[in-house]
């Protein structure tokens, strides 16, 4: 079993360390560098609960290898305040009440992240084509739309 | 109360307090608890829905490194290894039967997860496969296998249980029977009777955060940490099971990610505790979204409905069989069938009524609490029913619905609390809203539904407040916390009845070694429960306080008030630790104090007058396209009758999710069985409401006038839009294609060939 | 969870086809990992290598071979980066579109065209594009280079035309030529698609009468399939054929499809939505058709 060496920036932070080929993303967040924001949910990349940003794009780290994680910027929620001081997406889902039981949001406000990074002004037909893969079970969704809507850049 | 609750005047938006936890991942979920030395498990599973075990080889997995043991039905044979809150008829792995597809056989304590996998695999278990029963009719045909012998163990619920439920030896669980006048001679006098039959698939709560349980088994002591609604009644459970006192049991519920019901009442913490008794060390067992899904379910349900009516209108007599498909074990479902049969008239004032309510068992996994309990199934039936009866009279269905709903102060049923909302004027706001009677584009349609259901009578809470010396406060209650922001609004009620600022008050889930009792986190409770409890400890240390500080300054008690932290008495200000510490020698340094709220027993049918009831009223528009059968919901109206909103933004969340639920349960979810196999056991198969199917026009009205029981005049909310709206779409559907499809869900295909079948006649 | 396996990192291209050579059936390539990985977790296949193409750069491209007129996408270009491309929206709007709507957007992050192909999910929505739009798979393995044009590629559900050490380097996929329009619509009950309809229309000079038609149905049938009757029906035909009603394409559709009942639906309801789909398509590609000038 082949075991290779990354180099990465976790949450700002550098990282080294050696990791399986066959370990998992989400395994090695969770387990070996205690980021438990990353939640597993259906364990089968349909819910999204347990996305993760690799270089502001969104992941499955339930079905991507750990190796992935080599050479890359890797995001999770844990990584999101700066400080003290709220990300303004956090900051949106408080405002918005945009979350109930939590458990899908870390992967909603990293995937909502990256929607804005990608486009900064997304049309609520953009919001939900994006977030289309993001299951909540809880808020109904609106609140949900409302918080990435308000941080829609050059809105009211 | 005029701030009420609100940290920003007017807007009324409190954010709760474990939302920053949560946006970070600094919260702790069961799924994320590890505690020193924990092993690991995994569960071998049954293929079959009903057989015999002939034998369990576990020789070639007990070689796999890393394994510490493995438990089957045989390791239990020293205890009393049954739970179940209704009958306790729900062994921790399958004892000599199993009876559902997916039952637990077999367990594996390993090092770690992997190896316990591997081990679960080369367990060789052999069955005789037995006939099964797998739907309601086969498990009431004369010959159908025998799923049970009747149990007497008796738990939290077996109160509802008659002598004729214990001794029956049908497949039936449970009958609930309700009557009131005389159907017979209310038909005769009808003018027009319908008669129809519904029917509701079994779905899944589908929470997002699978079950995860760690037991800790040593001589004279249990500790579990899981995530559950009913923490007491784990403990009562394991007590039973192992031998132990209660008070040398202790089960901590953490903050889930999403219950809905799946959650209570035990589950697997029974097969943790088990394990860890075998290995001699805490033993974790994780299951996955699809093991979950094996676990527990909503019940089916088929239901007849017949009523009679006059030609004005006026309903004159109504009956109701209802049948609830409740699976293998009966969990909470005799409750379920209970509380949903006893409503399943609809808020409809009729002379004449009779319902018969029955949980039927089969080779099925077992079914407990999903929102709204029996109430859905049921509202689905009696909504589309109105509409129908409403069409047969020609008459608008609004126009009917207000003609027959109860009005405010009516009786539902002698014994039971008086109806204690306004359906009338709130039904029509929503159909003024939604454009009821504007002209509909082709292929549209619109329809409304009501529902109600009882809380929970006779039922208790009580809390614990501490008034630190620091003048901040500690509330300890056994209200779990799954998403609902209980945590968040115990802390509001306390707070502002005490006068202190909401950032100083804590409140913990549940540790049954430190929380009072407390009955459930269901039915909606907890807000009024709870709530009151909270609010009638923080009571007692606001006037302990107040006492105390008259007696320092020598003032009138009637001039001491307590504001935003800060006591004032006349023009003095004192701070309250200055107030603990001088006065420290009248009753210590804290201040600690138990408030309470029970209801006792009353001669209404269910056994206790419900605090309030939970009413609920949707009005939806769709879109048909006739050529797919797919339904777009266009607009999705509902409202909430509150009392007072703790906090809005929170109640408004619940009824839009709860909704959103309602829209999943109406168009797309259902368990697939062929025989007793499920089919569609993922998320690839099982479709869940997802954002882009958000209606274009969806929101919640919460009415509020003060008139709950719970504190600040609040009422318990949470369960309508998953009653409300499955009936509403229904009944829009039913008027966008010119026909009633009468039962769930409303998936393209079905539409399409109602509109086909419509066609051709 | 995995069971363990050895990843190497391919250097070249040459590098990955020789490594697959030497571990035979116990190694895999390993692209994007979308479908890979699901099947490797739920204990479907074990493999005991992957050997990963993801540092082969060469594979990551969208070129416009202007000469050719195909647009080369590499094995490794994901379903975004299709979605995203400048090129592709201008050259080939219809696929932009499709790739865009391909599972949800971490899917469509990290899942490669090559990888799509190559796992042959039989309800892919790219592998019945590519048959209609009349593309062709660039091979390669030790000894030789291949190009499989889509209507060879698909053998059956997971199965493909292609051998064991052979490995997709590109695509090629004709760009649309003037009074060319193309569209692609799916319709789904669960997660992935029940029924999809590709459409490929040339219009005369007039753009009033249809010249040629390749129309595809997806999901609905074991493989993407031709509906060589329908299209037969529409040569020569004015362009109002696509107003005809929902029944007349049923038919016209019934002799190619070959569909099972299934959770998503009844052989019946498969062909009635393939056709709503199919009737859409074709609307959406004479529209297009009118609009294309020359490249």
């Amino acid at each position: 079993m082949s075991k290779h060496k990354i180099s990465c920036i976790v949450n700002g932070q550098k990282v080294d360390m050696e990791v399986n080929a066959s370990d998992l993303l989400i395994d090695v967040l969770r387990d070996q560098l205690g980021l438990i924001s990353v939640k597993r949910a259906c364990d089968m990349q349909v819910c999204g609960a347990c996305t993760v940003l690799l270089n502001d794009q969104p992941f499955s780290s339930c079905t991507t290898l750990a190796i992935e994680m080599d050479g890359r910027e890797v995001l999770t929620a844990e990584g999101l305040a700066n400080g003290g001081e709220l990300h303004p997406i956090q900051q949106a889902f408080i405002d918005n009440g945009a979350l109930q039981c939590g458990y899908c949001t870390s992967g909603m406000l990293l995937s909502s992240l990256a929607l804005l990074k990608a486009n900064p002004q997304p049309t609520e037909e953009e919001i939900k084509h994006y977030l289309h893969g993001n299951i909540c079970r809880c808020t109904g969704y609106t609140s949900i739309v409302k918080a990435v809507q308000k941080l829609s850049v050059g809105k009211e | 109360m005029a701030e009420l609750l609100s940290a920003t005047k007017n807007n009324r938006i409190v954010p709760r307090t474990d939302y920053h936890a949560k946006v970070t991942g600094a919260a702790l979920y069961p799924s994320d608890i590890r505690i020193e030395g924990m092993l690991e498990s995994a569960i071998v599973r049954s293929p079959f829905a009903h057989a015999e075990i002939v034998s369990i080889d576990t020789e070639e997995a007990k070689k796999v490194p890393g394994v510490l043991c493995i438990l089957t039905g045989e390791d239990l044979a020293d205890l009393d290894p049954y739970f179940g809150p209704v009958f306790r008829d729900q062994p921790i792995l399958a004892i000599n039967r199993v009876r559902y597809e997916g039952e637990p056989v077999a367990a594996v304590v390993a090092v770690n997860r992997k190896s316990a996998l591997e081990a679960a695999s080369l367990i060789d278990v052999s069955y005789n496969p037995l006939p099964e029963a797998n739907t309601i009719e086969s498990a009431l045909a004369s010959d159908a296998p025998k799923i049970h012998s009747r149990t007497n163990r008796g738990s939290h619920y077996s109160k509802v249980l008659s002598d004729k439920d214990l001794q029956e030896e049908s497949n039936v669980a449970y009958t609930f029977d309700y009557n009131h006048g005389n159907v017979e001679e209310g038909f005769a006098a009808a003018d027009l009777v319908i008669e129809n039959e519904y029917r509701v698939p079994i779905i899944h709560q589908y929470p997002l955060e699978p079950m995860y349980s760690i037991g800790q088994f040593k001589e004279n002591e249990i500790t579990v940490w899981t995530g559950t609604q009913t923490p007491m009644v784990v403990r009562q459970d394991l007590a039973a099971i192992f031998g132990l006192h209660q008070s040398q049991i202790r089960v901590i519920s953490y903050p889930m990610g999403g219950s809905f019901g799946s959650k209570a009442f035990t589950k697997v913490e029974p097969l943790a505790v088990a394990l860890s008794r075998k290995a001699g060390k805490p033993v974790r067992v994780a299951l996955s979204m699809t093991e979950t899904a094996q676990t527990i379910r909503r019940a089916g349900a088929k239901i007849k409905i017949k009523s009679g009516v006059k030609k004005d209108g006026t309903i004159v007599a109504r009956t109701v069989h209802i049948d609830y498909q409740i699976g293998a074990y009966a969990d909470c479902a005799p409750r379920v069938a209970q509380k949903g049969g006893y409503v399943s008239v609809g808020p409809y004032r009729i002379p004449n009524v009779e319902i018969h309510s029955r949980a039927i068992y089969t080779n099925t996994p077992p079914s407990g609490a999903y929102r709204g309990f029996g109430v859905p199934q049921a509202t689905w039936a009696y909504e589309q029913h109105t509409d129908e009866i409403a069409k047969a009279l020609e008459m608008d269905p609004v126009e009917f619905r207000v003609k027959n709903l109860l009005k405010r102060g009516e009786l539902y049923a002698e014994g039971d609390t008086p109806i204690d909302t306004d359906y009338e004027p709130v039904l029509k706001e929503l159909a003024e809203e939604i454009g009821w009677n504007k002209p509909l584009k082709p292929w549209r349609g619109r329809g409304v539904a009501v529902s109600f259901k009882p809380s929970q009578s006779p039922t208790e809470s009580t809390a614990i407040m501490r008034l630190h010396a620091d003048g901040s406060a500690s509330v300890l209650m056994g209200t779990a916390e799954m998403g609902q922001g209980s945590l968040s609004v115990m802390a509001q009620i306390a707070a502002e009845e005490l006068g202190l600022p909401l950032d100083r008050v804590v409140v913990s889930h549940p540790d049954t070694s430190m929380v009072p009792f407390d009955s459930t986190t269901t039915a909606s409770r907890s807000t009024v429960a709870m709530g009151r409890a909270v609010q009638d400890a923080a009571k007692k240390i606001k006037e302990k306080l107040i006492e105390r500080t008259a007696i320092l300054l020598k003032a009138p008690k009637e001039d001491v008030h307590i504001q935003n932290g800060e006591i004032i008495a006349g023009g003095i200000r004192k701070s309250i630790p200055e107030v603990l510490t001088q006065t420290r020698h009248l009753g210590g340094i804290e201040i600690c104090e138990i408030g309470q709220y029970i209801l006792s027993g009353t001669n209404a049918p269910l056994g206790g007058s419900t605090p309030f009831w939970e009413p609920c009223w949707a009005a939806v528009e769709v879109e048909v396209n006739p050529n797919t059968g797919k339904v777009n919901v266009c607009k999705l109206l509902t409202a909430v009758d509150a009392g007072r909103a703790i906090n809005l933004q929170q109640v408004e969340g619940q009824d839009i999710g709860s909704s959103m639920q309602g829209l999943g349960a109406a168009l797309f979810e259902e368990m697939v069985f062929e025989d007793g196999t499920l089919k569609n056991p993922t998320l690839v198969q099982y479709r869940l409401p997802l954002i882009t199917d958000l209606p274009d026009d969806f929101h919640s009205r919460v009415i509020e006038n003060g008139d709950g029981p719970g504190p600040f005049g609040a009422k318990g909310v949470g369960e309508g839009g998953l009653m409300a709206v499955p009936a509403a779409i229904g009944n829009a559907v039913a008027q966008a294609i010119g026909v009633h499809i009468n039962e769930l869900p409303l998936k393209p295909e079905k539409v399409w060939r109602a509109i086909q079948g419509k066609e051709r006649a | 969870m995995l069971e363990s396996f050895d990843l190497t990192y391919a250097k070249t291209i040459d590098d990955a086809i020789k490594l697959k050579k030497k571990l035979g059936d116990g190694a895999s390539f390993y692209a994007g990992g979308t479908e890979l990985l699901q099947v490797l977790k739920e204990g479907m296949v074990v493999y005991d290598n992957l050997i990963s193409l993801r540092s082969l750069n060469d594979l990551k491209k969208i070129e416009f071979n202007q000469e050719k007129g195909v647009l080369e996408i590499g094995a490794l270009v994901t379903h975004a980066m299709v979605a995203n491309s400048k090129l592709v929206r201008q050259l080939q709007p219809a696929l932009s579109i499709l790739e865009d709507n391909v599972g949800n957007i971490r899917i469509r992050i990290s899942g490669t065209v090559g990888g799509n192909l190559a796992f042959a999910e039989p309800r892919s929505d790219l592998g019945a594009y590519l048959v209609a739009a009349e593309a062709t798979v660039c091979t390669k393995s030790l000894n030789k280079t291949r190009r499989i044009p889509m209507s060879e590629f698909w053998h059956g559900p997971f199965e493909t035309a292609l051998e064991d050490d052979e490995l997709i380097t590109h695509i090629e996929v004709p760009i649309m030529k003037k009074r060319c329009g193309a569209a692609y619509k799916k319709f789904s009950i669960a997660e992935f698609p029940m029924a999809g309809a590709a459409a490929f229309i040339e219009l005369d000079e007039k753009l009033n009468k249809i010249i040629d038609a390749r129309l595809v149905v997806a999901a609905v049938n074991p493989t993407p399939t031709r509906l060589t009757t329908a299209e037969k029906l529409m040569i020569d035909k004015p362009i109002s054929i696509a107003e005809k009603e929902v029944s007349w394409w049923v038919k016209a559709i019934e002799p190619e499809i070959d569909a099972v009942s299934d959770l998503d639906g009844s052989p019946e309801y498969k062909t009635q939505v393939a056709a709503v789909l199919l009737c859409e398509s074709i609307s959406v590609a004479i529209q297009k058709a009118k609009e294309v000038s020359e490249q």
